[in-house]
């Protein structure tokens, strides 16, 4: 196990600033720290070398000429007890015997790690590199590495958003140009605390020498936000470098603004003396940090409302009774509705403060057109300028004269200047107010505001450094509002609303439709081949229309072709203003001339219906309305396995739990359209029964053609028995090993039910599976297929079928590169191509954790996968006490033909002996057969190696990639302590991490401890090896959530007290006990006898294994004897 | 420039011999003179600024500009103090003692400062600019609708004094002064007033009287220091090499803005900005480029 670290290195001396990579390793490998005479700082004793470091880097991914780099020696300064580093908790504690116990505390100690370092954008992106490659099992990612991948996520995030300012920047003696971060939000603001404050020591304790002072979280973080910002950025700009004049160039050569501009493209060094130099960074400085704006601070806020004109036909508009349907919730309703009628009211200024309502509906954008009331016009007041609620008295005194009356073409916005209470929004105070103030601290609405009056203007000056179109309305001694264009409105609308917003000013604009969309309707009519009206299916084309829709106004094409000649960027239909912006009026042309197409096919229509994107049809979609037998499609879809539970289907052997009879409906749902469907169960909760009951009902159809189902080599005969214990009336054919059918495969195929294959024949048999169309093709275990580019992932995509189906217990839903490989079977196309989809879901969610994205896929994927846990509530009652299974694994080739020569010797010997030598030789028997079992390395004492040999270790390291993958726990029990050595080495090499054993001979000190670390909450070992007979002593191990019995105790009491006692079965309901059993050898028949027996009584035969040396040489013969299927194919 | 030494005493022709001193004295350079901000091009970044300096360029003899402009740049200037009552400032020259520079200005009478306000009253430009550090462009027309002038353009707008020796009056040391009078008004416009007379306070307050009638009374804020601590590292290996906080759980927004250069376009053109471009353009197309340069390295095609 290797943990992979970063830290960031502020720049120091003659070193740059960089992040530096860096990895300890396992405890195993480690050696005692040297304590070499003449270095001044010992090396870290178990860091990774450089040569092995950059290997791992290159092996997860990161590429690129800086890895080749040189090591760099820097310093760590690490928790250290006793001279030697503690290593971080991936790692676990340090497992030599005499391991420190005395009670020093732990101290930070320098240590010398050699690093391979990378400069601030290079490792930006080599930290999104990481998070996007499959990790290899002997590698985690430390805490600060994962820290310094948030940190380039927010980077990211601020570029994008482009939050960022240009600079100066003074380095010794020379003036740079830079891209600095801007942290102007108080969300960003917020969120850099809030990375400071994750920031683990881990994540800083890095130096460059000894006696460098560590930066402060804050420090450090700001530090690198800088630089990976410049970096970022300045790649960016270089690719469009601003293009001076010509003549500038040639006659003076370039002011020094656009010698600053153009570094800020390329080189950052800007040309020039410190005399002219310094001044410039200090008036940039001072730019760049924008003055508090003292119109936004206090109780009220300087507030900008935007009014579409009202209709000058129509001044007569009726106040409320709008499509304000909400206008009671609103907390400022009341003072809306006590206002008199504004047509038959005299405007008079209002002699207490009128709080007027931003009315349901408004938010910072939003509010709704039916504001505006008209008022006279006697006095020159554009029409719906002081809206009614407001009611805003004329000036008293005018010494200039007022704003020029509005253009007799185009009607006129106006912007009304408000006050807005900054802890309540929806609390607004006309200026009309505030201008009648005469003292230095006003009181509006019980709040209270100091020099109302000078804020007020030095705030609308700022608005009109921001907002030009503002400026002829001061011209006025107390201005209350402005008049606007068409052209001004939109242009305040799209852009300046934000500049005024993000100076901290309130807006307030109207519920303006932004353009131009598509409001399409789909499925009023479908067509598929060969089947039924209304069964829609995967090949099904489904109709769709389209209309334009400007907000919630549909419009047919003469009436938006009229409004497009209209040229007005805000466009009023059937009351409701809308954007027109003259790109969308181009884009909507080309869409009208778009010729019509037969219809989507079912993947297009889905992701349309599900996740609906603008990419799709090139105009935004504003509204999908499904139709007929589609939207019931989707409405089935919508359901998941909420839906009404089917009843077991005839034929079914058994009782399935209410979640399975819930799976059972939603996989017959989809499965009656065709649509793929994913099991994604968790593991034991009977993904196998659900499919069994489902593919009784689909038998339940004349003329089904038989299922193809395929699965692991070691679980074939796990299927076979499965399916002939819940539905015996099902004809199934088991093709697999090498006496398989070739020649008349289609004729045999065609006369069952159900043919079990594996993954490995697959690809070799693929012709002749693709001999007719299956009605099922089911992969279990489909994460089988996670690399789309295997043979068996292609040759599964190939085969004809009706249906298909993905079972699997791993979380496929944050596997992205599995979860495309598993749709790209079950839905063929439905995430598009595996490149489209890494660019537009994967990288984007594994790099960026990219929320939007994140929303998109599940929406799309959502409908097909069922995935169940056994935490849920509502499963965890659905439950039995205790939930155990039995595994049948099969023998490998060698394992058969060891059994069938120690079984031929056995039984010879013991038909030679009698008395008590025969019933030794029963159990020397016995123990060689478990012992072959089990794997021929245990039997044959040789240190051979593991891998490939031993049908149950294949199915173990099966299930417990599951269980890993899970961050699960899991007991392993053996009764043979070598097979319990063999176990937790072979399992940490594949699993590249720890795996606690615990047999007989471990002392008792050691025994607590392990105990200890496997109880601990959060990380620590997963995997616990526990010999029977040491486990049974009254352990304590809740944390497991699986039981593996590796073999078996031929003693059902004896099995489950110990599992009990080591394992507090009851304390929770979500735990699976796992029994290894090997099909067709003794172990299947003695688990038969014993069932049968328990089943007449509950006290079992004697105690231990005993009973099996009574038993005659020909019943012996019987039990021992192999079956031709417990073979697995090579 | 910073190579021209002065000759304090030799460029005034006839009097070279003046006290006897046969050679140049040499120009004592203070340590921490004022220098000006301008090292290069005009003074002061502001019209008003430059309004102000071109005003009194026509009052002084040009050769006593030049070195004014080197005093003001080098930093010669001791110390500047403006107040209502003028300028009082000291200038290091050759001789030991600084010259004292004062410069008086002609204020407006009470009827004059009377119609200006209430022709600033007027129209709340005036205030809104005036209130942001910026003099609004009409100020001009509305004191010379009052018969003045707000910059000095005759000899009798101001009265200079200098200790020095110049037969010259205004000279080199009062040029100096000027210039950099001219930069502060960058940072404060109000300071032209206040040399004619009238403060801050006293236009603020009376403009707000002529919208509503009378006001008092100034507020202040204050903001706190952040303390700050060394933190030390976790000795404890487990919060040491752990973070305190959930990783996953902070997932920063990514989205295009809907408007490009936001930042940039909301704190206006930099007013420090003397290049041929249209900055807020090219940032334009920078930003987006950026934003761009994101989105291609999330989705694995840059790096």
């Amino acid at each position: 196990m290797n943990v992979l670290h970063a830290g960031w290195l502020p720049a120091s001396g003659r070193h740059e600033r960089c992040m530096a990579f860096w990895a300890e390793t396992s405890p195993q490998q480690r050696k005692r720290p040297r304590v070499a005479g003449g270095v001044r700082m010992r090396a870290h004793p178990f860091a990774v070398a450089v040569p092995a470091l950059r290997e791992i880097l290159i092996r997860i991914g990161v590429h690129g000429p800086d890895v080749e780099s040189l090591p760099v020696p820097i310093i760590a300064r690490l928790p250290s007890i006793e001279g030697s580093p503690l290593p971080s908790p991936a790692l676990g504690a340090p497992d030599t015997p005499d391991a420190p116990t005395s009670g020093d505390a732990p101290a930070i100690t320098p240590w010398r790690v050699e690093a391979l370092t990378l400069p601030g954008r290079d490792s930006a992106i080599a930290l999104l590199d990481l998070a996007s490659m499959e990790l290899p099992p002997d590698v985690v990612y430390g805490d600060d590495l994962r820290f310094w991948l948030l940190a380039t996520r927010f980077v990211l995030s601020l570029l994008q958003r482009q939050c960022l300012l240009p600079a100066v920047t003074q380095r010794g003696n020379g003036f740079y140009a830079t891209w600095q971060p801007l942290l102007d939000d108080p969300e960003d603001a917020q969120r850099f605390h809030a990375i400071a404050e994750a920031m683990p020591s881990a994540g800083r304790a890095l130096a460059w020498a000894k006696d460098v002072v560590l930066a402060r979280p804050a420090d450090l973080l700001r530090d690198y936000l800088a630089e990976v910002v410049d970096g970022i950025a300045r790649q960016a700009a270089s690719a469009v470098p601003p293009q001076l004049p010509g003549n500038v160039r040639r006659l003076r050569g370039p002011a020094l603004g656009d010698r600053w501009a153009l570094a800020l493209h390329g080189d950052p060094l800007i040309e020039g003396t410190a005399e002219e130099l310094a001044p410039f960074a200090a008036a940039c400085r001072t730019w760049a940090s924008v003055p508090a704006n003292p119109a936004v601070a206090g109780a009220f806020r300087l507030c900008f409302r935007l009014d579409p004109p009202v209709p000058i036909e129509d001044p007569e508009v009726e106040v409320s009774d709008g499509p304000h349907a909400s206008v009671a919730d609103d907390p400022g309703a009341d003072v809306l509705a006590a206002q008199p009628d504004p047509a038959t009211t005299t405007p008079v200024a209002a002699t207490s403060v009128a709080a007027t309502s931003p009315r349901a509906g408004w938010g910072m954008l939003g509010w709704s057109e039916a504001f505006g009331a008209t008022l006279s016009t006697e006095d020159g007041t554009p029409p719906g300028a002081a809206p009614a609620a407001q009611r805003v008295a004329p000036p008293v005194r005018r010494r200039t004269p007022p704003p020029p009356p509005p253009a007799p073409v185009g009607p006129l916005w106006t912007i009304q200047y408000l006050l807005q209470a900054t802890d309540d929004p929806s609390l607004l105070v006309p200026l009309s107010e505030v201008w009648q103030q005469r003292g230095a601290t006003a009181r509006f609405l019980d709040r209270r505001f100091d020099q109302p009056q000078e804020r007020v203007l030095a705030g609308l000056g700022r608005a009109t450094q921001l907002f030009p179109a503002l400026e002829p309305s001061l011209r006025a001694s107390r201005p209350e509002f402005c008049t606007l264009t068409t052209v001004q409105a939109q242009d305040f609308l799209r852009e300046k609303a934000l500049l005024l917003r993000a100076s901290g000013f309130g807006v307030l604009v109207p519920n303006i439709a932004r353009s131009v969309g598509l409001r399409l309707s789909l499925g009023k009519k479908a067509s598929s081949k060969g089947r039924g009206p209304g069964v829609l299916g995967w090949d099904t084309l489904i109709s769709y229309d389209w209309q334009l829709a400007l907000g919630d106004q549909l419009l047919s094409r003469a009436e938006f072709e009229a409004l497009a000649a209209l040229k007005e960027p805000l466009v009023q239909v059937r009351g409701q203003w809308v954007e027109l912006g003259a790109e969308a009026v181009q884009q909507a042309m080309a869409m009208l001339k778009r010729p019509h197409g037969e219809g989507f096919s079912m993947a297009e229509a889905l992701s349309m219906a599900l996740a609906p994107d603008a990419e799709m049809l090139g105009l935004p979609i504003a509204a999908v309305e499904t139709e007929c037998a589609f939207d019931d499609l989707l409405e089935r879809l919508g359901q998941g396995a909420s839906r009404q539970e089917m009843a077991e289907p005839p034929g079914f052997v058994g009782t399935l739990r209410p979640y399975q009879r819930a799976g059972l409906s939603w996989l017959a749902a989809l499965g009656g359209n065709g649509l793929g469907a994913c099991l994604a169960d968790d593991m034991g909760l009977g993904k196998t029964v659900q499919l069994i009951a489902t593919l009784l009902h689909r038998r339940q159809q004349p003329d089904t053609p038989p299922t193809l189902l395929v699965c692991p080599t070691s679980v074939v005969g796990n299927w076979r028995r499965e399916l002939a214990r819940f539905a015996p009336e099902l004809r199934v054919l088991v093709h697999h090993g090498a006496g398989r059918e070739r020649e008349r495969f289609a004729e045999e195929a065609a006369c069952h039910d159900v043919v079990i294959s594996s993954y490995a024949l697959l690809p070799r048999d693929q012709e002749m599976f693709s001999a007719f169309t299956w009605d099922a093709l089911v992969l279990d275990e489909a994460q089988n297929i996670k690399n789309p580019a295997t043979k068996a992932a292609q040759a599964a995509r190939a085969l004809p079928a009706r249906w298909r189906v993905a079972l699997t217990g791993t979380p496929v839903e944050n596997r992205l590169d599995e979860l495309w490989s598993i749709f790209q079977f079950i839905n063929p196309g439905y995430l598009g191509s595996a490149e489209r989809f890494r660019k537009r879901f994967a990288l984007p969610i594994e790099r960026t954790a990219d929320a939007e994205a994140t929303r998109r896929l599940k929406a799309l994927v959502g409908p097909f996968i069922l995935r169940r846990l056994k935490t849920d509530r509502s499963i965890i009652q659905d439950l039995p006490e205790k939930n155990e299974m039995k595994v049948f694994c099969t023998l490998t080739r060698e394992q058969a033909t060891l059994y069938e020569a120690a079984l031929r010797d056995g039984l010879k010997q013991i038909a030679e002996s009698d008395g008590i030598g025969r019933r030794g030789q029963i159990l020397a028997v016995l123990t060689r057969l478990k012992q072959i079992c089990d794997h021929p390395a245990l039997f044959l004492h040789d240190g051979s190696a593991l891998p490939g040999r031993s049908g149950k270790l294949g199915r173990l390291q099966e299930m417990l990639e599951v269980v890993i993958a899970l961050d699960d726990k899991a007991l392993l029990f053996t009764q043979y302590a070598q097979m319990g050595t063999l176990l937790k080495g072979y399992l940490e090499a594949t699993f590249g991490r720890e795996v606690l054993f615990l047999s007989g001979s471990t002392p008792a000190v050691e025994r607590d401890r392990m105990v200890a670390r496997f109880q601990a909450e959060g990380k620590g070992p997963q995997l616990f090896i526990l010999s029977i007979k040491a486990g049974g002593t009254g352990l304590n191990l809740t944390p497991a959530n699986h039981v593996f019995h590796f073999d078996r105790w031929w003693n059902p009491a004896v099995e489950n007290q110990a599992t009990d006692r080591a394992f507090r079965i009851g304390q929770r309901r979500d735990v699976q006990v796992h029994k290894y059993i090997c099909a067709g050898t003794f172990e299947e028949k003695l688990d038969e006898i014993i069932e049968r027996k328990q089943a007449l009584s509950e006290s079992i035969v004697g105690a231990g294994e005993s009973w099996i040396t009574e038993m005659s040489t020909d019943s012996l013969r019987d039990l021992f004897a192999l079956r031709l299927d417990a073979v697995a194919e090579g | 420039m910073s190579g021209y030494d002065d000759d304090d005493d030799g460029s005034w022709g006839g009097y070279g011999g003046y006290g006897g001193y046969g050679a140049p004295r040499r120009l004592i350079r203070p340590a921490n003179g004022i220098r000006a901000k301008s090292q290069r091009g005009p003074f002061g970044t502001s019209w008003w600024a430059g309004r102000w300096i071109a005003a009194l360029e026509g009052l002084v003899h040009a050769g006593r500009l030049q070195r004014g402009r080197t005093y003001a740049r080098n930093g010669q200037v001791v110390s500047m103090d403006v107040s209502a009552e003028g300028v009082e400032a000291k200038v290091q020259g050759s001789s030991r003692t600084p010259y004292s520079v004062q410069i008086r200005f002609k204020g407006f009478d009470d009827q004059v400062w009377g119609r200006v306000i209430e022709a600033m009253s007027e129209q709340a430009l005036f205030a809104a600019k005036l209130l942001n550090g910026k003099m609004p462009n009409e100020i001009e027309a509305v004191f010379a609708a009052a018969g003045v002038s707000l910059f000095p353009d005759r000899p009798g707008d101001l009265i200079t004094d200098c200790t020095c020796l110049d037969y010259a009056n205004p000279c080199k040391h009062i040029a100096a002064i000027h210039y950099l009078l001219g930069e502060r008004f960058d940072d404060d416009p109000f300071l032209v007033f206040l040399l004619r007379g009238r403060s801050k306070e006293q236009i603020v307050a009376a403009l707000r009287a002529l919208r509503t009638g009378s006001a008092d009374g100034v507020a202040e804020e204050s903001g706190s220091a952040e303390a700050d601590e060394a933190s030390p590292l976790a000795a404890d290996p487990v919060v040491f090499w752990t973070s305190p906080a959930d990783l996953d759980a902070i997932a920063p927004p990514y989205t295009t803005p809907a408007v490009a250069a936001l930042a940039f376009k909301g704190r206006g053109t930099p007013p420090f900005y003397d290049g041929s471009l249209d900055l807020s353009a090219a940032m334009e197309r920078t930003y987006n480029a950026i934003s761009a340069h994101v989105r291609a390295i999330v989705e694995g095609d840059e790096g």
